[in-house]
C-alpha cells in the first residue's frame, strides 16, 4: 500500500536524498511513501515528514529547541 | 564575570556532555473548529482520554471526546488564540500537576502553574485523574480530625481519611467552617490543600491573608480556578489539588482537602459538556455528574500501616438554594459522603454561629473517630439538644412550663450559647472538653443565658493560666479519668469563687 506524505525540507533537496529518506521511511512503515515536498526556512536544516498522521520530526530547529531546553533544565 | 567565547564554549560542552538526542516523534492533527474554548480536532487517531494536546503559542487543551476521525479537546488556556487549520500535537501524557512538599505555602492554577509569582522548583510530578486507593489498602477511621469548633467536634466529629459535606445556603459559614479547620491543624502533623473553584479573587486573596495572618500558610497549599478562568479549568481544579493532597497521603502524611465549592464545579463541568455536545440530563447536567464527584470523594481514604498509614480528609462544600437539600447535586453528594454539615440561616441569622443545624447533620463515622475525653463528656450532648429543640417549639405558645421543661429549656439555652464560638479562633480538643463538662455538669445553671459566653471565655482564660497541666494532660492522653475530672471540676469551681469575690 502507497502512503500518501508532505516532506519539509529547509533548502535545496535532491533526487538523491529524497530517495534516500524514501527509502528509510519505506524500512520504518513498511510501504512507500510518496511525498510532496515543500520548503519552509523556518527548518534551518533536516527535514520534517508528516505521514499516516504522524510527525517525523528531524529538523535543525527542533534539535536547537531540544538542547535549549535540556540547557536551561525546563521540560 | 567576564568569559571569553572560548570559555563559554568549554562551559557549554560540558553542559551538554550528557545530552542524548531523540528522534522526534509525534501526533499531529488539524483544528476543524474551535469555539468557546471547545476545540474540534481531525487527526490524532490515538490519543488518549484526557490526554493533554498541545497547541501553536503554548495553548494546552484536554481530550475530552474521542471519536472516528477526530478528537474534541477543551482548552485550559489561550481560549482566543487558537485558529482553525492550525496544527495541534498529541504529548502522550495525561493532564499532571507537580506535587510535594515544594508545593507548601504556595498558590498555584490547576495546572500547578504559581500565581504568587515565584518560582516553583517541584520535583515530583502526578497525573490529575488517578484511581482511588484499593478496599485492601485501606483501613477504617479511627483517629480525629479536630476542626477545633465545639459545636463540631462534639455532636458531629470527623475522623481523618472521612470525607465530610459542608452544605448551607450562601452566606451562612460554610467556607469559615472549613478555613478555620485548617487554621486549627496548626501544630497537628496535618497537610492542607484549599481548592477554589470559580470564586472571585479577591476572595482568594483575602482567604490567602486570613490564612498567612494565623500561620496556617506554612503546611497549607491554595489550588485555585477563578470566576474568570475557562470552565475547563474549574472542572480539572479538584482533581488538580486532590493528586497534590494524594501525594501527600501516599507519603505517609495525614492530609486535608477543602473543595470550595462542588456545586459550582458540577455547573463548570455542565458547561463544558453541553459544548462538548453530550446530551443533558436533570437540570441540563450531563449523566455522569454522579460519577464525577464520587469519583473524587473516593480518593479520600485512611491506608493501612503497611501502605504508610497516611489518610486524606475531604471537607467537599455544597451551596444549597433556598435551603433546598433535595436539589440534584446537594442530594448526590450527601449520598456519595459520609455525613454533613447542615448550615441553615435562621440560626446563622439568629446569631447561633456556627449556623450548625444539629438535627439535620451527622457523621457516619461518628464516636469511634473521637477521644475518650471527648465521648464522655459529649455523650448526652445530641439528646440533650433533640429535646430542647422539641420542646422549643412548644414553648414558644408561652404560659405555664413545669419544671422539668423549665430545666430542659434552661439546660438547652445555656448549651446552645456553649456551643457557640467566633471565627478563626478554634479551640483545643482539652479546653472543649473543659467547656462541655462545665455545661454537662450545671456548673453553668446559676449563670444567667445571656452571660454564658462571657463565662465560658473567662473560664477559658483561667484555666489557660492556672491549670495549664490537667489541660495538658487531658491534650495528650485523651482520656479523662476521674483524677482529671475531678482537676477540671476543681478549675472550674476556683473560678466560680474568683467571679464571685
Amino acid at each position: 500500500m502507497a502512503l500518501k506524505g508532505e516532506l519539509y525540507v529547509a533548502g535545496p533537496f535532491g533526487e538523491e536524498q529524497l530517495s534516500a529518506v524514501k527509502a528509510q521511511f519505506a524500512r520504518l512503515l513498511g510501504a512507500e511513501v510518496a511525498f510532496d515536498v515543500r520548503r519552509d526556512e523556518h527548518l534551518i536544516g533536516g527535514f520534517l515528514a508528516m505521514v499516516d498522521g504522524k510527525v517525523y520530526d528531524a529538523s535543525i530547529s527542533s534539535r536547537m529547541k531540544d538542547v535549549q531546553r535540556y540547557l536551561t533544565g525546563s521540560e | 564575570m567576564n568569559l571569553t567565547a572560548k570559555e563559554i564554549g568549554a562551559v557549554l560542552k560540558q553542559r551538554l556532555s550528557g545530552y542524548e538526542s531523540k528522534p522526534v516523534v509525534y501526533e499531529y492533527g488539524t483544528v476543524l473548529s474551535a469555539g468557546d474554548g471547545v476545540v474540534r480536532i481531525e487527526g490524532l487517531a490515538h490519543s488518549r482520554y484526557g490526554e493533554l494536546i498541545s497547541f501553536e503559542n503554548d495553548v494546552y487543551g484536554m481530550a475530552m471526546n474521542l471519536e472516528l476521525g477526530g478528537v474534541g479537546v477543551v482548552l485550559l488556556n489561550g481560549v482566543d488564540d487558537v485558529r482553525t487549520g492550525e496544527r495541534v500535537r498529541g504529548t502522550g501524557r495525561v493532564v499532571e500537576v507537580p506535587v510535594g512538599q515544594e508545593l507548601l505555602g504556595r498558590v498555584v492554577d490547576p495546572i500547578g502553574v504559581p500565581m504568587d509569582g515565584k518560582p516553583l522548583n517541584a520535583a515530583k510530578f502526578r497525573q490529575v485523574e488517578s484511581p482511588s486507593p484499593r478496599i485492601i489498602d485501606r483501613e477504617g477511621v479511627n483517629e480525629p480530625l479536630m476542626t477545633g469548633l465545639l459545636a463540631v467536634d462534639s455532636i458531629i466529629p470527623i475522623g481523618r481519611g472521612q470525607r465530610e459535606l459542608i452544605i448551607g445556603d450562601r452566606q451562612t459559614g460554610k467556607s469559615t467552617i472549613a478555613v478555620d479547620t485548617i487554621i486549627n491543624q496548626r501544630g497537628k502533623n496535618v497537610l492542607c490543600v484549599y481548592v477554589a473553584i470559580g470564586q472571585k479573587v479577591s476572595t482568594i486573596a483575602q482567604l490567602h491573608e486570613t490564612l498567612e495572618k494565623a500561620g496556617a500558610m506554612e503546611y497549607t497549599v491554595i489550588v485555585a480556578a477563578t470566576a474568570s478562568d475557562c470552565a475547563a479549568m474549574q472542572y480539572i481544579a479538584p482533581y488538580a489539588g486532590c493528586a497534590i493532597a494524594e501525594q501527600f497521603m501516599y507519603d505517609g502524611r495525614d492530609a486535608l482537602i477543602v473543595y470550595d465549592d462542588l456545586s459550582k464545579h458540577a455547573v463548570a463541568y455542565r458547561a463544558m459538556s453541553l459544548l462538548l455536545k453530550r446530551p443533558p440530563g436533570r437540570e441540563a447536567y450531563p449523566g455522569d455528574v454522579f460519577y464525577l464527584h464520587s469519583r473524587l470523594l473516593e480518593r479520600a481514604g485512611h491506608l493501612k500501616k503497611e501502605q504508610g498509614g497516611g489518610s486524606l480528609t475531604a471537607l467537599p462544600i455544597v451551596e444549597t438554594m433556598a435551603s433546598d437539600i433535595s436539589a440534584y447535586i446537594p442530594t448526590n453528594v450527601i449520598s456519595i459522603t459520609d455525613g454533613q454539615i447542615y448550615l441553615e440561616p435562621e440560626l446563622f441569622h439568629a446569631g447561633v454561629r456556627p449556623a450548625v443545624n444539629v438535627g439535620l447533620s451527622v457523621s457516619r463515622v461518628g464516636g469511634a473517630a473521637q477521644k475518650k475525653a471527648m465521648r464522655k463528656v459529649a455523650k448526652k450532648l445530641r439528646l440533650t439538644l433533640a429535646q430542647y429543640r422539641e420542646l422549643q417549639v412548644f414553648a414558644q405558645f408561652g404560659s405555664d412550663i413545669d419544671p422539668v421543661t423549665k430545666k430542659i429549656l434552661d439546660d438547652g439555652d445555656r448549651l446552645s450559647e456553649t456551643l457557640k464560638q467566633n471565627q478563626h479562633e478554634p479551640l483545643q480538643m482539652s479546653e472543649q472538653v473543659l467547656l462541655l463538662y462545665a455545661v454537662m455538669n450545671d456548673y453553668l445553671k446559676d449563670v444567667p443565658t445571656a452571660d454564658v459566653r462571657a463565662f465560658n471565655l473567662g473560664l477559658l482564660q483561667y484555666a489557660r493560666r492556672r491549670c495549664g497541666d490537667t489541660l495538658r494532660s487531658v491534650e495528650d492522653g485523651g482520656d479523662l479519668p476521674d483524677e482529671l475530672a475531678e482537676g477540671l471540676r476543681a478549675c472550674i469551681e476556683a473560678y466560680k469563687e474568683s467571679v464571685k469575690a
